[in-house]
């Protein structure tokens, strides 16, 4: 495996997770977002899952093919910031979904 | 429920397990810095597929069949708690999954035998996999609670 494609795949990872928060989040406090997800995909949660592997597969292709500086420190570098960015992911998640129970308790 | 929802969810619970041992091999591979690639790639590359394997079998039972039978009756049991909090966080949380393992899986194929991998990759990757099998086994739990919720 070219150091290019692990690359592009941790970018990919990355935005696909980024944007599952958001558009989760989002799609809780601004109703149109998850009912345009809604009526999109039939159910919200398909529109996310289709929505999240496009964004990877689509970064993952893109940035394979851009002169992108290949080094193994630029790699650890990415995966650090994958795994942070998904335990962001959980906690962010987690919380909302806390907060949002407990103020219709 | 009918055959093929239950199916449906023991695939997802089965191949979900699965994906811990595999996970959890991995990261105790990457933990005691034992140098078998095999079971490295074998680890990885098992994860990622069971990981989708779950992921497809359950989104069929989470589509199909919990939403329209099992929510409300956790909304109207004791423990509204397990769908409003535990399920809605699991449900998006798990989508991180696939593209985690899928990664791992990229960086360990470069592995060969007898080449020097730079301890600050596989420092990068041990954290990646702390955090992965972390959250597979998170997800176990959240799955655990979910059903032990259904209570009329």
């Amino acid at each position: 495996m070219k150091q290019n494609t692990i690359i592009a795949s941790c970018i990919g990872a990355i935005a696909a997770i980024i944007l599952t928060v958001a558009i989760t989040i989002g799609g809780e406090l601004y109703a149109p977002l998850k009912d345009w997800l809604k009526t999109t995909f039939t159910h919200h949660w398909l529109g996310k899952s289709v929505i999240s592997v496009a964004v990877f597969a689509v970064i993952l292709f893109i940035t394979k093919f851009l002169p992108v500086p290949e080094s193994e420190e630029r790699i650890a570098r990415l995966i650090s910031i994958l795994a942070l960015v998904a335990i962001l992911g959980t906690f962010s998640l987690i919380g909302f979904y806390t907060y949002e129970y407990l103020i219709y308790l | 429920m009918s055959v093929i929802f239950q199916s449906a969810l023991l695939l997802h619970i089965i191949l979900g397990i699965l994906a811990m041992v595999a996970s959890v091999t991995l990261w105790m591979v990457f933990l005691k810095r034992i140098q078998n690639f095999r079971l490295i790639k074998f680890s990885a590359g098992a994860t990622f597929f069971l990981l989708l394997g779950s992921w497809i079998s359950g989104g069929y039972y989470y589509l199909y069949y919990y939403g329209a039978s099992v929510r409300s009756v956790i909304l109207s049991g004791p423990y509204p708690w397990a769908h409003k909090i535990v399920m809605e966080a699991k449900e998006h949380i798990f989508l991180f999954l696939p593209f985690l393992a899928a990664v791992v899986f990229f960086a360990v194929l470069r592995f060969r035998e007898g080449e020097a991998i730079s301890p600050v990759l596989l420092r990068g990757l041990a954290i990646l996999i702390t955090a992965m099998t972390t959250l597979i086994v998170l997800m176990a739990l959240g799955g655990i609670a979910i059903s032990g919720a259904v209570r009329p």
